[in-house]
């Protein structure tokens, strides 16, 4: 029953990573001819065919993509134009330190923004619902890269207390995954706030009530598992716009993840490690929607049988 | 066993107190059948709701509801989520609605169970599945595992009353139960819930705006308007011989069976909106008997007859008493 519907969900998200394969590839060519920026100024005209040749630029688009899809599926995706490294590596590198930003970045964000919601529903219009709810604003309207530079200067410049870059240790952590995380934070907690609010108004909690339930019960065990649904919702879209914002926290903190590597590489348009690393974030985008696609199945029993009756 | 004396309740809405209930009285004895009767919007679901204490936040109820000896406006919240689900239960008019779509129904039933009662969960099931069979759900053991939406609204409503009874209640509040459902099933639920009702020996308060409802399943009715209970007696009596103006009216917008011919006469008009009540008797707008004497001021609740009482001061049977 419902394995069609988790099937139709894993075939969307192939068609999407092609497509997102393609768009990469070709909109990378189009922005320019990375010879011109990666060879020297006073490169001659035998080191711009000699550079083309090596990396097979000098090859129809059409074939280069068609070798660049086929080294794709084997999980090449080719050398760095730059040094000759294999870019699997070189982001493989790289790659674990993203998503340990990223990874608590957002259970930063779950753990904060959550309960602060649903405190938020619960004593609804009164001062503390307004102070969170001002805080909330305050987070997701202050632009992140502003925020880092803040907290650079206070904690780091001015107070001490805390390292401005890199990320050997906890301290390291702390302040990127506060400023990806706040802004994420304030938006879960208002999600969290309306769901909460709508489902608390539903007549399935009278009936828990008239049950006996008491509040806890009837806020934790009736009302959440609805409230769950939009919230798994908001936070699954929004990794995809942490993976884009930490480009920039990683660049403000010089945390050594894909997010700098990027930024470096498209400065010397080093195409093969920029197409691969927008790839993978793409990949990060596809794989949070279809855990969304599957908790949403997992968690509405509606969404799971009218998938498989169809 | 249930004594309801003057439950008023109040609203707050956008900083203004709006009175819902303008304090009604009630009484119920062991395993009567106590009909609620009268147009949207005049306050039976709230008296219900009030007796129950599951009215919103905003709602301020006064008064006093003595359910065997005990102040249930009195007691503390842990006290009362013990008499909620066990001694007292509501179902309610729109079942699909009312229950919480992403559990299972044997999740639902045995919810109560659990919290009334100490047993594991096996004992549960049994009992869910026992329930089930009570209220003619056909396969049981399968439809446990069901969820709200895969039944229909005769099913939920039946699941509902399963919920309601899984822990032997002394009082069953039916809030509308058949309002929502298909005429053909509206009348299985009734059956359903009066079969019940003598089987086990619980008193019930049915609150319909029905009047063919309420003649086939209790022996007392009360009618009420705009807050108000404006005639109250045994419902023979008051389908012979309404005493309150409104309670004739609804009867005359009720088709007869008995031959006779004529159009069906609809009462002018619409129940007051609670923030704009008219001076004196509430019906008094509506009504064509009234006089002068209406705007004096809200007649009380007397007796015509017996157990028959009425709130208006010409009555069209009996007279008015003035006094209690």
């Amino acid at each position: 029953m419902h394995v069609k519907y988790f099937l139709v969900k894993t075939l969307r998200a192939f068609i999407t990573t092609f497509l997102l394969v393609v768009f990469v590839f070709f909109v990378l060519r189009i922005t320019g001819d990375p010879a011109q920026a990666m060879l020297p100024d006073d490169a001659t005209e035998e080191d711009y065919i000699e550079f083309r040749q090596l990396w097979g630029l000098d090859k129809p688009l059409l074939e280069q993509f068609y070798i660049y899809c086929k080294n794709f599926i084997h999980g090449d995706f080719g050398q760095s134009y730059k040094d000759g490294r294999d870019v699997f590596e070189i982001i493989s590198q790289r790659l674990p330190k993203s998503v340990w930003l990223m990874g608590m970045s957002i259970i930063f964000s779950i753990v904060f923004g959550l309960p602060l919601g649903i405190y938020a529903a619960l004593h609804r219009n009164s001062f503390g619902d307004r102070f969170v709810m001002g805080t909330a604003v305050f987070g997701f309207s202050m632009p992140s890269f502003f925020l880092g530079i803040m907290f650079i200067l206070i904690f780091s410049m001015r107070l001490h207390w805390l390292p401005s870059a890199g990320s050997d240790t906890w301290l390291h952590l702390l302040m990127p995954m506060i400023t990806i995380g706040l802004s994420r934070m304030g938006s879960y907690a208002r999600y969290t706030r309306s769901a909460m609010l709508n489902v608390l108004s539903k007549p399935y909690i009278i009936t828990a009530k008239a049950k006996g339930a008491n509040r806890n019960r009837m806020v934790y065990l009736h009302a959440l598992p609805n409230a769950a649904i939009p919230i798994v919702t908001v936070i699954g879209t929004s990794i995809g716009h942490m993976v884009g914002g930490s480009v920039v926290i990683e660049n403000v903190f010089a945390w050594p993840g894909v997010g700098r590597l990027l930024v470096s590489s498209v400065a010397v348009r080093d195409l093969p490690v920029v197409q691969a690393i927008v790839i993978i974030m793409g990949l990060a985008m596809v794989l949070a929607n279809l855990l969304v696609d599957f908790t949403y199945g997992i968690l509405d029993p509606r969404i799971r049988v009218t998938a498989g009756d169809k | 066993m249930l004594h309801v004396r003057n439950l008023k309740v109040d609203f707050e809405v956008d900083g203004r107190r709006i009175r819902i209930l303008h304090g009604v009285d009630l009484d119920l004895e062991e395993g009567e059948t106590l009909g609620l009767v009268g147009e949207s919007g005049c306050g039976k679901s709230v008296t219900c709701s009030a007796i129950l204490r599951i009215l919103a936040n905003n709602a301020t109820v006064t008064g006093e509801v003595m359910y065997d000896g005990t102040d249930l406006l009195k007691l503390p919240a842990s006290k009362m989520e013990e008499i909620r689900g066990k001694d007292i239960t509501m179902i309610f008019q729109d079942p699909v609605v009312y229950m919480n779509p992403v559990k299972t129904i044997g999740n639902q039933i045995t919810e109560v169970i659990h919290l009334h009662e100490k047993c594991s969960q096996a004992e549960a099931d049994k009992k869910a599945i026992d329930l089930l069979t009570q209220v003619g759900i056909p396969h049981p053991e399968t439809r446990l595992k069901y969820y709200p939406h895969q039944l229909s609204g005769g099913l939920c409503q039946r699941v509902m009353i399963a919920m309601a009874l899984a822990c032997k209640p002394k009082l069953l509040m039916a809030d509308e139960p058949t309002t929502a459902l298909d005429v053909t099933v509206q009348a299985q639920i009734l059956d359903l819930l009066r079969g019940l009702n003598k089987k086990l020996g619980m008193a019930t308060i049915l609150v319909t705006h029905d009047l063919g409802v309420i003649a086939e399943n209790v022996k007392r009715v009360m009618v009420m308007y705009a807050g108000v209970v404006v005639e109250e007696g045994p419902v023979d009596i008051i389908f012979k011989k309404p005493a309150h103006p409104y309670t004739e009216g609804l009867l005359n917008s009720l088709p007869k069976m008995d031959g006779q011919e004529g159009d069906l006469i609809p009462i002018e008009g619409s129940v007051p909106a609670p923030d704009k009540r008219p001076q004196g008797c509430c019906f008094g707008p509506r009504c064509k008997y009234m006089t002068d004497e209406c705007l004096k001021g809200q007649p009380k609740l007397t007796t015509i007859n017996g157990t028959h009482r009425c709130a208006c001061f010409h009555p069209v049977h009996g007279t008015y008493g003035g006094q209690e």
